[in-house]
């Protein structure tokens, strides 16, 4: 735990808290299924460009934050933030240097992993059925994602975070 | 090599368990949280003291909607608070007219009681909570409030607004609490009909203006307009506050039930302020003391609730 505690830290702390205040911020009813999963494209975003050790680690435990943020069942959102966050750092380096359009497709695909598993933990537990609804966060995280991009790596080079 | 570099490097070889590991033990640890919280429910102390940890987020994130409220009211004019106090008065007069007339009722429907040897209902104490404007699970109804376990709050409690019942609390935090609303999908709500007190059960669906009846048979006295109340079996509601307003009967003579649905009368997505009801706070108003019993439920803030039994 003592890398948790590196000066460098608090910026992704700090992000991944706004981005759990942007997962449950209320919107209109008929943009509430178009809500990008936040969350999951903040920890994405730094397994990508700040990789460390502590990093999965972080992401469960947001997720789980998250599950009990939302009311849902323990786990289910701690359970996709690691898998989703853990195919990120895998494959970082290859990741990094790809071009926006095709980073943003790959950072898609992985948002949709993240979704089917919390899809599928919501189908065991409440037996959830499989909607339109279920798709529009995916498609989402595209507008999302650049966007997200654009601010943090700015925030990232004015702190001088190098990767 | 930079000063940032060196701080921020990673090590060249990595110790300890590899990212691989480290993912599936945290997937495994995760699975296994869902296995104990879903199945058993023996997470709730883990989940109380992180729920404390998250409540400045929700109050953070309820903070713009809520300064909203705050700032209309300040800036508001004059004359059009004048006028909306005026007829918030009028209400009051007219409220009271009817509550006149309520005592009287109650007082009445003692007596009868009395004759009948039935046991005396019990009167039911509410209070005023908030809900947060903080979006939970979207594929659940559910909704964060901002009273907890420090109001008295209750698992099971239920949950109204002015026009009918909205829901009952499901989890109980230190500070907050969260509420499943009545047209939750894995909802139930025991209803009678006001009518002629046919009972059945009205079921969410997952539409806030939709609850649906599947129990009733096509030959069951039922029609368009009818109003269900809470028939208070089961024990999860007080009887004989409204529910919904039944919108449509199919009748189908092939099949053993007849296809009904009903509109909630509670505004379930409008409402920001909720009434908590505590059931059976004093045993029914004496006939003299009726008038200032009946009203004394429906002050606010100065109800110490008590412990339920």
């Amino acid at each position: 735990m003592s890398a948790v505690a590196t000066p460098r830290t608090w910026p992704v702390l700090l992000t991944l808290l706004a981005a759990l205040s942007l997962e449950v911020t209320p919107l209109p009813a008929d943009l509430a299924p178009w809500r990008p999963p936040w969350l999951a494209l903040t920890a994405i975003y730094w397994a990508l460009a700040y990789p460390r050790r502590y990093g999965l680690a972080l992401a469960w435990l947001a997720g789980l934050v998250l599950d009990v943020l939302k009311g849902g069942v323990l786990g289910q959102h701690a359970l996709a933030m690691t898998v989703a966050t853990w195919i990120a750092l895998r494959f970082h380096l290859r990741l990094r240097v790809f071009p926006v359009w095709q980073q943003t497709a790959a950072v898609v695909a992985l948002i949709a992993t993240h979704q089917f598993l919390v899809f599928w933990v919501d189908g065991v537990t409440v037996g959830a059925e499989l909607g339109w609804d279920r798709a529009t966060p995916t498609l989402a995280a595209f507008i999302a994602w650049p966007i997200l991009v654009a601010v943090l790596d700015r925030l990232r080079m004015h702190l001088g975070m190098r990767a | 090599m930079s000063p940032i570099s060196q701080t921020d490097n990673k090590p060249l070889f990595e110790r300890g368990p590899s990212l691989g590991t480290r993912m599936v033990l945290l997937a495994v640890l995760s699975v296994l949280l869902m296995l104990f919280d879903h199945q058993q429910g023996h997470l709730e102390t883990v989940r109380r003291a992180l729920s404390v940890a998250v409540y400045p987020i929700r109050v953070i994130v309820d903070l713009p909607s809520a300064s909203i409220g705050w700032t209309r009211e300040y800036l508001s004019e004059r004359n059009r608070m004048v006028a909306e106090n005026r007829e918030l008065r009028q209400e009051s007069l007219r409220q009271r007219a009817v509550l006149q007339q309520m005592a009287a009722l109650q007082a009445e429907n003692a007596r009868l009681r009395g004759l009948m040897d039935s046991p005396a209902r019990l009167a039911n104490r509410v209070q005023v909570a908030e809900i947060l404007a903080v979006d939970l699970d979207p594929y659940r109804h559910r909704v964060a409030l901002n009273r907890g376990e420090q109001a008295g709050v209750y698992t099971g409690q239920a949950l109204l607004d002015a026009d009918g019942i909205v829901g009952q609390i499901i989890r109980v935090n230190p500070l907050g609490a969260e509420a499943i609303l009545i047209s939750d999908p894995s909802h139930a709500t025991p209803v009678e009909l006001n009518r002629n007190g046919l009972r059945t059960v009205a079921l969410g669906v997952g539409d806030v203006t939709r609850m649906e009846l599947p129990f009733l048979p096509n030959s069951a006295d039922i029609r368009i307009g009818d109003l269900l109340v809470s028939s208070g079996l089961g024990d999860a509601f007080p009887a004989g506050y409204p529910v919904a307003r039944v919108t449509r009967v199919e009748r189908r003579p092939g099949e053993p039930f007849a296809r009904v649905e009903a509109a909630p009368t509670a505004a379930l997505n409008r409402t920001r302020q909720v009434l908590l009801v505590w059931e059976g706070g004093e045993a029914a108003p004496a006939p003299e003391d009726g008038a200032e019993a009946a009203a004394e439920p429906l002050q606010e803030g100065a109800l110490a609730p008590e412990e339920t039994p």
